[in-house]
């Protein structure tokens, strides 16, 4: 516990992180997180005072459905799935990081 | 839209979401504690259970803020309390209610006058047949409609019994051996005095050939402001001033209360100050020069004025 989201993650990379986490597959929010962390190999840890808000700010977009289910060791867990619009949203956030990133890649390297 | 019909679902299942919520959040506690007694974590067991209740208890409060407004659960947390404290002294509510109640009655009194008397006294016919065009960016800002729209506008909405357009604009009234004055102004196209059936005081209203471009600037002096600056002389129709350094022929002086529709408002709340000083002066020549706003995801709204 006391696991904490990175203080430096820029704003808004949350909701594209579990995005993109999300394109694998159903999964419930605490999957989410782990996944988040191993594939980052620890640098970025999901705490849920902000996972849980990000989640239910896309399920308001609709960008992502909830829906309960069985989990792994059979008890009741909430999954999320990606809709429709959450992936076009997807498309649209990865690119606009990514040009955030070139841009802040230009400015780091200028002379 | 369906952004707020989730919202709407959201607050009417509020009990049972949160529910949802906590369950969820209670789980991924579990699953997380879970993982750290299998990999045989060190850490003193209540105070990782006490620290993950604070996070939770945060966590929830900010999901509900995704859902409503803050602001919406403070006013009704304001109207809970305030609904205890009034039942707490009804002798006290019973007076307020009434000495408010009669207030209100009063205002509202004064302003159906004023209503009467300065909204329905609008030189337009059938006010609630007038709309209102603009333009809105993305961000729900306003913006104007350049020339090319109004055109489309025009075109595509055979329907109405006419198209008129106006902006309004600061304006620095001068004459020969004088100070200016700085007033406000609408640019406006022909059409509209004809549409709204109004007539001037003095001299006349624009006319077809005034909008051409190339033609002659010309100006109708609001009625306050033609008193105010020149005493109400009616010698000014046919006079040249200059309206930001262009000069241009005063064709007519406007009756007193005519305003140009867009400050509808203004008056109904003005309490004389308003129209006591040079309010405004209007006036038309080369607005209809085109001039092409471009913005790519700007949509048109129809705005009924009453």
């Amino acid at each position: 516990m006391g696991s904490r989201e990175s203080p430096e993650l820029l704003p808004g990379t949350l909701d594209l992180l579990i995005l993109k986490t999300l394109v694998g597959g159903a999964m419930h929010g605490y999957g989410i997180a782990q996944r988040v962390k191993e594939v980052s190999e620890e640098v970025l840890q999901v705490g849920e005072s902000s996972l849980y808000p990000a989640l239910q700010r896309l399920l308001l977009r609709g960008w992502v459905r909830a829906e309960w289910g069985a989990s792994e060791n059979n008890r009741r867990a909430r999954y999320y799935t990606l809709t429709a619009a959450g992936r076009k949203q997807l498309a649209v956030e990865r690119q606009e990081f990514d040009r955030l990133i070139v841009a802040i890649h230009k400015v780091l390297n200028a002379t | 839209m369906r952004q707020l019909l989730r919202r709407l679902r959201y607050i009417l299942r509020q009990r049972q979401l949160e529910a949802d919520l906590r369950a969820e959040m209670a789980f991924h506690c579990e699953l997380a504690e879970h993982d750290l007694a299998s990999r045989g974590a060190a850490r003193d067991a209540s105070l990782a259970a006490h620290n993950a209740f604070g996070s939770a208890a945060l966590a929830q409060n900010r999901a509900r803020d995704v859902w409503i407004w803050p602001w919406m659960q403070d006013a009704a947390h304001d109207v809970r309390l305030a609904v205890r404290l009034l039942r707490k002294d009804v002798g006290f509510t019973v007076v307020m209610v009434l000495v408010l109640g009669a207030g209100i009655g009063v205002s509202n009194t004064q302003f159906t006058l004023l209503n009467a008397i300065c909204l329905r006294g609008l030189p337009i016919e059938r006010p609630d047949r007038v709309l209102s065009v603009e333009g809105r960016d993305p961000r729900d800002r306003r913006l104007g409609l350049s020339f090319r729209e109004l055109e489309e506008v025009r075109s595509a909405a055979p329907a109405f019994a006419g198209v008129a357009a106006s902006a309004d604009l600061s304006v620095a009234v001068g004459d020969a051996g004088r100070t200016p004055d700085r007033a406000v102004g609408t640019y406006i196209s022909s059409e509209a005095f004809g549409l709204l059936h109004a007539r001037p005081l003095l001299g006349r209203v624009f006319e077809a050939g005034d909008d051409r471009p190339g033609a002659q600037p010309v100006a109708i002096l609001a009625n306050g402001f033609w008193k105010a600056r020149y005493g109400g002389d009616p010698a000014i129709v046919g006079r040249a001033i200059r309206t930001n350094g262009t000069p241009t022929l005063v064709v007519g002086a406007a009756r007193e209360r005519f305003e140009f529709p867009g400050r509808v408002d203004r008056r109904a709340q003005g309490d004389g100050a308003d129209r006591a000083r040079p309010a405004g002066g209007l006036r038309r020549h080369d607005a209809v020069e085109p001039r092409v706003y471009r913005h790519p995801h700007r949509t048109v709204d129809w705005i009924p004025l009453r």
